[in-house]
């Protein structure tokens, strides 16, 4: 199917194209030329590599999460094993002195 | 397939290598020659001007951000073409429930008129309805009526801008020119041939 052949497709392209308003598509200029412009000041860059922004979010910011979540579980695995002894040692003082009693 | 001339996938590739080694002025060549298509494409997805106001300027600043790092052969057009869609396609998702909420209350008006008064009283009934009837097809179907017939994206571009094979683009563009002609002949009533099936 193409356009020149469709009577319906033909009437749909021949429709008038919406423009943004001229201010709106300066404003939309600047600010993209100010943002490609401030990239091209950075960091000459070549395919595939690593910026130290990636570098941060990509390796760092992982392995700082999974360092809490390890220490998180040790420290609760660690109080609750001390609280259960705890528990137990104050179970058998308890049922000493009822047998000495 | 790539169906653009020698000359002007030379000058793509040309484009390219200038907007890779940061050259502002290649950066306003491709912001003069595809804002307005871009626009066009969004306004009539969105049917809302503020909303394809802010995803062109969204699009661009994506572009201006990605723009060094681009593929040699990276064809511009299918590449701000698919951001605009993918831009578009994640905004309709985030604001399906609160939209359509609001238009439920009554607290905000359906889609808007995109011509001003001058443009409205300047465009025929033809126009009118055929801009009616693209408002009503489904977001599917109206991007591809969009990008294939009014902005006229080459297969290749449109299989990109998709992510669909070739043959399906072709499917797609076909059920949605049958709707677009059922909605046609709905609008025209019976004596209208626009709407016909060939």
């Amino acid at each position: 199917m193409t356009v020149s052949d469709d009577e319906i497709l033909e009437r749909v392209a021949a429709l008038p194209r919406h423009d943004a308003a001229p201010a709106v598509a300066e404003r939309i200029r600047r600010a993209a030329l100010a943002e490609f412009r401030g990239e091209s000041q950075g960091a000459p860059r070549s395919d595939g590599a690593a910026r130290p922004a990636g570098l941060w979010t990509r390796f760092v910011e992982p392995a700082l999460v999974v360092a809490s979540v390890v220490a998180y579980l040790t420290w609760t695995a660690a109080t609750l094993s001390a609280l259960h002894v705890a528990s137990r040692t104050a179970d058998f003082g308890e049922r000493g002195a009822t047998e000495r009693h | 397939v790539d169906r653009r001339s020698p000359a002007a996938s030379a000058s793509e590739t040309a484009l390219v290598e200038r907007l890779r080694l940061g050259e502002p002025r290649a950066f306003e060549e491709a912001y003069e020659l595809h804002r307005a298509g871009l626009f066009a494409f969004l306004v009539r997805a969105t049917r809302e001007r503020a909303l394809a106001e802010e995803l062109l300027q969204e699009t661009w600043l994506r572009f201006a951000k990605h723009a060094r790092s681009l593929a040699p052969e990276t064809d511009v057009r299918a590449w701000l073409f698919t951001v605009a869609r993918n831009l578009l396609r994640s905004r309709r998702r985030r604001d399906f429930f609160g939209r359509e909420l609001l238009r439920e209350l009554g607290l905000m008006a359906g889609p808007e008129n995109l011509d001003s008064p001058f443009e409205q009283a300047l465009a025929s009934e033809t126009e009118r309805r055929v801009e009616a009837a693209i408002g009503r097809l489904p977001a599917s179907a109206r991007e591809v009526v969009l990008l294939a017939v009014i902005e006229r994206l080459e297969p290749a571009q449109l299989a990109a801008v998709l992510g669909l094979r070739p043959e399906a683009v072709r499917q797609r563009l076909a059920r949605a020119r049958a709707m677009l002609a059922k909605l046609l002949a709905q609008a025209g009533g019976p004596r209208d041939t626009v709407g016909e099936t060939p």
